[in-house]
């Protein structure tokens, strides 16, 4: 416990601080190219919809 | 002082102590009692069998700064060989007796006859009140003056069998009840038990302690082989190594009783082995296998007996591999709750085991006379490492101490050469191994846990902890799930620095679901993040009443984005409901670069399973221990 106790404070800090969260459902993707932008430069992208039953 | 001649053989006799009314004759031993002025003789008296006592007449001690002389020697015997009493008178005129047994010495004092005890109503083991202390009966006997010398209070008959009961009391109080040949109103003798150095008297003036007896045949009596007794003094009963021969030791000769089944493999401690434990340098001179039998099986163990000129006898316990060294103890030292628990020195013990002992196999010498086929009353009491142990016969009852010990530290105190016997099972007063350990554990974890905390809270105040995007979102009741209508645009907001995202969302859908899709998205690089929470609510009634379930917020974190301009797009899905009163709405909350508090909590989980574990290996161990306790 003497060393344990102090690995996990090592791991807490690196993973809080990275901010990296495994656990959750997100996905990575990129908008195409051809997208146009609305009001504010706002890249008006209606495909790609994954969601929903 | 009264001087006069003996009536019997005409030698010089004195009284120098006033209250000495009988003196014996060091010429013919002739009991002569003063009459007034007149000496008479009372017949005659056996004379004092040299024993190992360091004590004798005309010596001067100080017990409390009150100085005494010892004036009087007295042997009494039982049958299984005498003891010494020491008859002193103090300068201050009070008296008592000295006694001794097995290298103890008890001072007592004369209280008076004790009325309503009877001799029939003290059985060794209980408990009595008398002169407003707690006492314990250890011991039941009678015996005779067989032999005395120098000055006596009363006369004595070496015809008369006289009863006495011996108890402890805490702090090595000690009581003597003297029933004499009556059954009843006993001389109530109370004292202390004093270590020789304690009696005050010097050095000079005791006899010199090793002082062996001479048997005149030191060879065993059945088959010639040589014996050499290694405390002869104390030695009543010696079994011949050779051929098993049990003998009877006394004044000084060996006497055949029976032959004895000897030990089938030899000793672990081989007889007159020397070793160091406790301080002190002990001989083995004696071994005893005992036995009880539990539910129709037998469970043997070997008991090795020391001694040590000072500090007397003490044992050696091997049971299934585990040793356990036990030294006599004062029954009034403990407090009992017989088959509960014993408290000895602060310590509670909790009662393990009691069963019926009974001596099997004997080899060596013993300062009692040892039968086998002997049965005594175990009670076994333990608080690892430690155990108080309670044997009870008829007539006797005896306390022990015990301490376990490691294999190792036996086999290196006596030097053996051959490998100690594998321990099996868990001993009753073995250490728990894993709770030496659970309060570093314990420690450690409260130290690390209390680092997790400052560091949480210093990780938590260092964050930005940004709300980048608050809204409230509608959908119009006309909306399609899942298409462009139900889909909503943020205004763009910029991330200063990478960092993780932390996404609530809450609505207040009625007897539905509502599912958000969120697509944060990067307006530099194009990059999006996709993410999808569900909320929902559902109300209603069935035969146990009304029921809700419901989801009405959702929160999830993001993995790290880069800094940048971001917009969030939200896509609502939901059941399509043509008739949807008025329109949904949901609130949606970005916090940029905040703690996950789901780190905290797992690595809180990971600190305390160390703790849980050692609790758990702990508790198991104990487990296996109790399981074998019979009370």
């Amino acid at each position: 416990m003497k060393w344990f106790g102090g690995l996990v404070l090592l791991g807490y800090a690196a993973l809080t601080i990275s901010g990296w969260s495994p656990f959750t459902k997100e996905e990575r993707d990129k908008v195409p190219g051809n997208v146009r932008r609305g009001p504010g430069g706002v890249l008006l992208w209606t495909g790609g919809y994954m969601g929903g039953k | 002082m009264t001087q006069g001649k003996c009536p019997s053989c005409g030698a010089m006799v004195e009284f120098t102590a006033g209250s000495a009314q009988v003196v014996v004759c060091g010429y013919c031993q002739t009991v002569v009692a003063r009459k007034g002025l007149d000496f008479e003789s009372h017949g005659k008296i056996g004379s004092i069998v040299p024993t190992d006592s360091p004590l004798q007449l005309r010596a001067e001690g100080r017990y409390r700064k009150a100085a005494y002389t010892i004036v009087g020697h007295l042997q009494k015997d039982h049958g299984a060989g005498p003891w010494d009493e020491w008859y002193v008178e103090f300068a201050d005129g009070r008296t008592g007796w000295l006694s001794e047994s097995e290298g103890a010495f008890h001072l007592m004092f004369d209280m008076g006859p004790e009325e309503g005890v009877a001799l029939e109503d003290l059985h060794p083991g209980e408990r009595l009140h008398l002169r407003d202390r707690a006492w314990v009966i250890e011991e039941r006997g009678h015996g005779r003056v067989v032999a005395a010398a120098g000055q006596l209070p009363s006369d004595v008959d070496p015809t008369q069998d006289a009863w006495y009961v011996d108890a402890t009391g805490p702090k090595g109080a000690f009581l003597t009840l003297d029933f004499g040949t009556r059954g009843h109103s006993p001389e109530a003798f109370v004292g202390e038990a004093l270590k020789l150095e304690q009696l005050g008297i010097p050095a000079g003036q005791l006899r010199p302690r090793v002082r062996k007896v001479e048997l005149q045949q030191a060879r065993c009596t059945q088959c010639n082989g040589n014996l050499e007794l290694r405390a002869p003094d104390k030695t009543l009963r010696v079994a011949c190594p050779y051929c098993g021969a049990l003998l009877d030791a006394r004044q000084g000769k060996l006497s055949f009783l029976r032959m004895l089944q000897k030990p089938s493999r030899p000793l672990i401690i081989p007889l007159g082995t020397k070793g160091k434990l406790d301080g002190a340098e002990w001989i083995c001179i004696g071994y005893l296998e005992r036995s009880c039998t539990v539910e129709g099986v037998r469970y043997p163990w070997e008991e090795f007996l020391l001694y040590n000129a000072s500090r007397g006898f003490v044992w050696l316990m091997n049971s299934n591999g585990h040793w356990v060294f036990l030294k006599p103890l004062p029954a009034g030292d403990v407090s009992l709750s017989p088959d509960v628990a014993a408290f000895y020195e602060h310590r509670r013990y909790r009662c393990f085991q009691h069963v019926t002992a009974v001596t099997d196999k004997v080899l060596g010498e013993f300062y009692w006379t040892v039968r086998v086929g002997e049965r005594a009353e175990a009670s076994e009491y333990v608080a690892a490492p430690y155990s108080v142990n309670v044997d009870a016969t008829d007539d006797e009852v005896s306390y022990t101490h015990g301490e376990y010990l490691e294999p190792e530290v036996v086999k290196e105190a006596f030097g053996l050469q051959e490998p100690m016997p594998q321990r099996e099972g868990i001993a009753p007063s073995q250490p728990n191994p894993h709770q030496s350990g659970l309060r570093s554990v314990f420690v450690w974890t409260g130290l690390w846990i209390l680092a997790l905390f400052v560091l949480a809270a210093v990780l938590s105040l260092t964050a930005a902890k940004t709300v980048v995007l608050e809204e409230a979102v509608v959908i119009p009741p006309d909306a399609t799930p899942g298409t462009p209508g139900a889909m909503h645009f943020s205004e763009p907001f910029e991330l200063p620095k990478r960092g993780n995202m932390r996404v609530e969302i809450s609505g207040t859908p009625f007897n539905e679901w509502l599912g958000i899709q969120g697509d944060l998205v990067n307006q530099d690089t194009n990059d999006v993040v996709l993410f999808y929470e569900e909320l929902s609510y559902y109300r209603g009634n069935d035969g146990d009443g009304e029921w809700t379930e419901s989801n009405m917020s959702a929160s999830t974190y993001l993995s790290p984005v880069p800094a940048g301009k971001y917009a969030l797009r939200t896509t609502a899905s939901f059941a399509a409901n043509p008739v949807r009163p008025r329109p949904m709405t949901y609130r949606v909350k970005l916090i940029h670069d905040t703690p996950n508090s789901s780190w905290f909590c797992f690595a809180l989980g990971l600190m305390v399973v160390g703790p849980v574990v050692a609790l758990y290996r702990s508790h198991s161990f104990e487990t296996r221990r109790w399981a074998e306790s019979n009370v």
